[in-house]
């Protein structure tokens, strides 16, 4: 079903007759709306992602310095 | 499009504004290099990423609202009301792949989405360009103490809300600020500059600074760039996108004559007033020549300065480098990065602010004596051909960098970084700070080299036993 629906949502079918009549191509013509809640959802969800690991990764830190030798430039070199 | 020349006018001006994008792509290059260089070791890769991350984040959300409050906001909330943008909302057909041909919806009429199918995408992305500039201006004078998530957080206020209103206001010849201030800012002194020089003091002052730049009887030490070079070759960089930034701010060809039974082609600044490429790009040399100049006697042949200075000397001059002399542009210039040098250490000794790496001196000051001095210099010129009683004067445009530093950069930034500090949210821990943001990774790859150097010497000596 979810194929058929991607199948039937081409913005376009073919390049033949007066191309000036043609508007919007993307697919999924009429769901912008839909697209733009999509849109926001992924922005909003990397914000709270990104916050619990930073959080996770300042206290990795603090523990790495508190247990293990700062590295010296160069260390990372072979 | 049938008519040819109609076909050639607008595919070039869609390539024109298409060339200042790869152009001021640059100025983020040169943004990156700068602040890894000023950074210290052990935070270069977070300093990095947190001007990275800016790329995207600014991206997103200048698509999903910072270009419809550009056409939405003119008048509002002071002098009228919202004004409806239907090819700037996010759900606008027109803001994705379309060939013009059926108009977007009924507020559209056909000859207006043939046009905006082709130029609204490339117009996007200049300004999406300028809004990456003004996060990027903030980003490094707060290196090596912000938390990115908060960083990231501003980015998005100036570079998708703040600067994209004062544009609207400022920058658009049917803006508040043009029509009753008189306020004219051609490439952007204020609309850019000062906006994101008040937004990084804003943060700034709430940020506090690095641990161990002030002594403890308040006299500011100096944390030199971790790689002079770098830093420089960054602000190379940043010189080379601003001559996308200086075409971009231009329309390149349009009828201007107000009369109906006239015409006459040129290319105008952002107000529609008549201009000339080979006039700003002689201005804009003169004025960096200027900046440089200045900027090399007063710090004394320091690299990091007269580099810094040179932009600040465009950067003043830019508010009215369309109507400047060239001597006038770079004598505005020199004085511009004269008062943007000796502000900053004004302000660090009397306030103790530390600005990593000048940027509220550069783009904050320069931008608003530039603003005040093009008053003085401008003073009685038209600002815009559609208010045609609207003249440029001191106090006009005074007030436009007034609204420009504080109003829409100083004020929001201070907002924001109190609710953040409320929350903890503003600065690393002070563990991490000390540290190094970057310890983590760089123990793991301390660890992973060691590894390799013993798998490697493990392996050499199996190859001598065997031979």
């Amino acid at each position: 079903m979810v194929l058929e629906l991607i199948n039937n949502n081409a913005g376009i079918e073919n390049w033949v007759g007066d191309i000036s009549e043609i508007g919007a191509i993307y697919p999924f013509v009429g769901y912008e709306g839909l697209m733009v809640l999509l849109g926001l959802i992924f922005w909003i969800g990397w914000h709270i992602l990104q916050i619990k690991d930073e959080a996770r990764e300042w206290r990795e830190t603090i523990d790495a310095h508190a247990h293990k030798q700062t590295p010296k430039p160069g260390d990372d070199q072979l | 499009m049938s008519d040819q020349l109609t076909s050639l006018v607008t595919i070039f001006t869609e390539f024109y504004y298409w060339i200042t994008i790869p152009l001021m792509f640059l100025i983020h290059v040169g943004f990156c290099m700068y602040e890894v260089g000023a950074s210290r070791w052990t935070n270069h890769m977070h300093t990095l990423m947190k001007n990275t991350m800016l790329i995207p984040l600014v991206t997103i959300t200048f698509f999903f609202y910072g270009w419809w409050i550009y056409f939405a906001f003119p008048k509002f909330p002071f002098f009228g009301d919202l004004v409806a943008s239907p090819t700037a909302e996010p759900w606008s057909q027109l803001m994705g792949p379309h060939l013009g041909g059926v108009p977007a919806n009924s507020d559209f009429e056909a000859g207006d989405t043939i046009l905006w199918s082709r130029l609204n995408g490339v117009f996007w992305a200049a300004f999406l360009l300028f809004s990456w500039t003004a996060a990027s201006i903030v980003s490094g004078s707060v290196i090596e103490r912000i938390r990115p998530s908060a960083f990231w957080l501003a980015a998005i206020l100036i570079g998708s809300v703040a600067w994209v209103i004062d544009a609207s206001w400022g920058w658009h010849y049917d803006g508040w600020m043009v029509e009753k201030l008189g306020y004219h800012d051609a490439y952007a002194s204020g609309v850019i500059h000062a906006i994101a020089g008040g937004f990084a003091l804003g943060l700034l002052v709430v940020l506090g600074p690095r641990i161990g730049k002030f002594r403890p009887d308040g006299t500011a030490r100096n944390i030199p760039p971790q790689n002079p070079w770098l830093v420089t070759l960054g602000l190379f960089m940043i010189y080379v996108g601003f001559w996308g930034f200086y075409v971009a701010c231009n329309i390149p060809i349009i009828d201007i004559d107000q009369a109906d039974d006239r015409v006459f082609f040129s290319a105008t600044n952002i107000y529609l007033g008549p201009t000339t490429l080979s006039a700003i790009t002689v201005n804009f040399l003169m004025s960096l020549s200027g900046g440089l100049l200045a900027g090399y006697i007063v710090s004394r042949g320091d690299a990091f300065w007269t580099y810094s200075l040179g932009l600040a000397g465009i950067i003043t001059a830019s508010a009215g480098n369309d109507m400047y002399h060239p001597i006038q542009a770079m004598l505005v210039g020199a004085a511009g990065a004269v008062g943007a040098y000796w502000l900053h250490y004004w302000v660090e000794r009397t306030f103790k602010i530390d600005d990593a790496v000048g940027a509220v001196a550069v783009h904050g000051y320069a931008g608003f004596l530039g603003l005040v001095i093009s008053g003085f210099l401008l003073w009685g010129f038209p600002t815009s051909p559609i208010h045609a009683e609207s003249l440029i004067t001191p106090h006009g445009q005074f007030l436009g960098a007034l609204v420009m530093f504080v109003v829409l950069g100083f004020i929001p930034a201070f907002i924001l970084a109190k609710i953040l500090d409320f929350f903890g949210l503003l600065r690393i821990p002070r563990n991490v700070e000390l540290a190094g943001l970057d310890l983590k990774v760089m123990q793991e790859r301390a660890e992973d080299a060691e590894e390799l150097r013993k798998a490697i010497k493990e392996e050499e000596a199996g190859s001598a036993g065997s031979a």
